[in-house]
């Protein structure tokens, strides 16, 4: 099967969730069962990327028969295909957070990019920078916007040792350069100053508790007060985040379209595309770029 | 053929259904430890992709010879390196001393019973030993399902090994993840009527530690033992339900993973790492239903069959990707059901040599049921006698 990486980057805070909540937060954003780290089901990216195929008005849009073949028959189709392309959960890699200095920084650490170079690994990729040693330090570029006098770094609530590591440099321009293809604008430069390398234990403390939480209510239209038990918090991942997944092509399932996974693999070019993603749509929520890469 | 062996490094919660029907309300029951044959079909299923593509035009005929031996639970710590664990033997069982409050292992062994005119059993076969344990003891919580391959192979060698080894060594099944799918109508924006389901899943990814203290730095994975020599020796699969992807690789194991123990009597024990499928349900098609003898598969070896210790039966069916219908359903003898042979005497055969053939191999009854990876047995001497 034809492996290939997408990354997804939140324009506006991304609410993919469980359906259910059964702790502080009413609604919860989905997470690994096991690491308890964010993520976005790959079943959701599949479905998005299918209407998005399928839109008339979408420059994307393809043969309808193509669709078929790509992400399988719908349920009433007489005629039974599996889809060509798997889509793998996408998993966080940079995680948007409050600094005292440079006001946010994409926060990052050794567990997630051992998982994320694995990946790299398996499309073919051969220019990989090697992990960081496990370090009690942040590790930031030498040109950081949010080192506080040279050395310490003050990340919502918590103040920490930080120093510059050449190898922290590497992986910011890595994780730049798949965010931006373009370095439209210079933001390249603009994720890569405010990059950091947090220790494993405050980085799964931050994705725990650092996540955006928003409390709603609904008005009632007559009285212009709050409907009674309608309030209620969500929680997102905040606009900015960065995650990354793997997407696999293989042959045509699809007897009345055979086609080789690398025909099929044409048909998902490697470009960027606006999709939105996850629920609360209607207020702007799940806007997002996804870039397909080779 | 040798066996060659893969890791199955799995990307997103992998979902293996029961056999409850499709439709039927989906929890956290509705999953179970994949079946050999799910390992078996993956490997000829990615055989052909990566040889001609899949393109439905295979010979599923010599596809089916393709054999698989096995799919073992696994674990992979951080330097890379492997440990395969085993379902628990059905002759250990857990329980508390009353005595010391201790939990500890009890070995089950046949004894026989004929000497003894007060009291018998109503086994299936008058021949049959029952297996019995010594008192005193009382019933324990559960404990570990799948024991660590070295504790396994020493328990199967006859030596006692501890209640607080085999919890430290062993594992139990991964986190059981259960997702809630919609499907979304493209007009409305809304989710569409009826079609709201749920998917649960084995989640291997590294487990969190507590207190926010990052992740442990093993994780869970299966290790599938094959003759299937892949063209590539890291591809991009998809195994279980729901398409959920996973990165197969090759791996090597040290040549004494699977080892025969020392054999030096005429009294073996067999036990089931994989479910096996018997014509005749518990009872192997290999073993005369009238007087329990028969001759061991792989082997010239006759044996009489002496005791059972087997646990309640496993259902067996999956979907068929070559006919695009479900299999129909069979019952399974459940991995870890153990049982005891003596072999007859008067064989000018070289016992030992004759069980290397047999060890980690099928003893099912079917072809295609032994191509599948069904009833791998483990063999070993029957030590511990009453």
């Amino acid at each position: 099967m034809k492996t290939r990486l997408f990354h997804l980057h939140a324009l506006s805070a991304l609410h993919v969730g469980t359906g259910q909540g059964v702790g502080a937060v009413d609604l919860p954003i989905a997470r690994s069962r096991a690491t308890n780290l964010p993520i976005v089901a790959g079943s959701a990216i599949k479905g998005v990327l299918r209407d998005e195929f399928e839109n008339e008005k979408s420059p994307n849009k393809l043969k309808t028969s193509d669709i078929k073949t790509l992400f399988g028959a719908s349920a009433n189709d007489e005629n039974q295909n599996a889809g060509a392309v798997a889509f793998g959960d996408a998993h966080l890699l940079l995680l948007p957070v409050r600094s005292f200095a440079g006001t946010v920084a994409y926060a990052t650490c050794p567990f997630i990019l051992k998982r994320y170079q694995r990946d790299l690994q398996n499309t073919g990729d051969d220019n990989i920078p090697k992990l960081p040693q496990p370090s009690k330090d942040a590790q930031t570029v030498s040109d950081s916007q949010i080192l506080i006098d040279g050395n310490k770094i003050a990340l919502e609530d918590l103040d920490m040792n930080a120093k510059v590591d050449k190898l922290a440099e590497e992986w910011a321009a890595k994780i730049a350069e798949a965010v931006y293809p373009d370095n439209q604008d210079n933001w390249r430069q603009e994720l890569t100053q405010r990059f950091v390398i947090l220790p494993d234990d405050v980085f799964s403390f931050l994705a725990d508790t650092a996540t955006e939480i928003r409390t709603r209510i609904k008005i009632d239209r007559e009285k212009r007060i709050v409907d009674k038990g309608m309030l209620w918090t969500e929680e997102n991942l905040p606009c900015e985040t960065v995650l990354w997944g793997v997407f696999g092509v293989a042959v045509s399932r699809d007897r009345k379209n055979p086609k080789t996974a690398d025909e099929l693999n044409q048909l998902l070019p490697e470009k960027e595309l606006h999709i939105q993603l996850g629920g609360k749509h209607t207020v702007g929520r799940g806007l997002c770029r996804l870039l397909i890469g080779q | 053929m040798a066996n060659q062996y893969y890791w199955i490094d799995a990307l997103a919660p992998l979902v293996f259904r029961s056999g409850k029907p499709f439709g039927a309300q989906s929890d956290t029951e509705d999953i179970v430890f994949p079946l050999p044959s799910a390992a078996a079909g993956l490997m000829r299923t990615i055989s052909a992709q990566q040889q001609d593509g899949f393109t439905g035009e295979f010979d599923s005929g010599s596809l089916k010879q393709i054999r698989s031996n096995g799919l073992f639970l696994a674990q992979k710590d951080g330097s890379g390196s492997l440990k395969l664990f085993a379902p628990k033997p059905a002759d250990a069982i857990y329980l508390k001393n009353k005595a010391t409050n201790q939990i500890e292992i009890i070995r089950l062994s046949p004894k026989d019973m004929s000497h003894t005119d007060d009291c018998g059993c109503d086994l299936p076969h008058a021949d049959l030993q029952p297996v019995q344990m010594d008192g005193n003891q009382k019933k324990s919580p559960s404990g570990k399902t799948f024991w660590a391959l070295d504790d396994y192979l020493a328990w199967l060698n006859g030596e006692n090994i501890s209640f607080a080894q085999v919890d430290k060594n062993g594992a139990t099944l991964p986190a059981i993840e259960v997702r809630t799918h919609v499907a979304i109508d493209g007009e409305t924006g809304t989710s569409q009527d009826g079609l709201l389901f749920q998917t649960a899943a084995y989640d291997f990814a590294n487990p969190k530690k507590d207190h926010h203290t990052g992740w442990h730095d093993t994780q869970m994975g299966f290790v599938i033992a094959s003759e299937c020599v892949l063209q590539k020796d890291n591809d991009l699969v998809r195994f279980g339900g729901e398409g959920r992807l996973s990165y197969l690789q090759k791996v090597a194991l040290p040549a004494d993973t699977f080892r025969l123990p020392e054999i030096n009597s005429r009294y073996i024990k067999l036990t089931l790492l994989t479910p096996a499928i018997f014509a005749q349900g518990w009872l192997p098609k290999w073993l005369n239903e009238n007087d329990l003898i028969g001759e061991l598969p792989h082997t010239s070896l006759k044996v009489k069959l002496k005791a059972a210790a087997v646990e309640r039966w496993q259902p067996v069916s999956g979907w068929d990707l070559a006919n695009h219908r479900p299999k129909p359903m069979r019952k399974a003898v459940a991995a870890g059901a153990v049982y005891w042979f003596e072999i007859e005497e008067n064989q000018s055969i070289n016992i030992e040599s004759e069980l290397k053939k047999l060890a980690y191999q099928s003893a099912c009854d079917d072809e295609q049921d032994k191509r599948d990876g069904f009833g791998i047995v483990a063999v070993s001497e029957w030590k511990n006698n009453f």
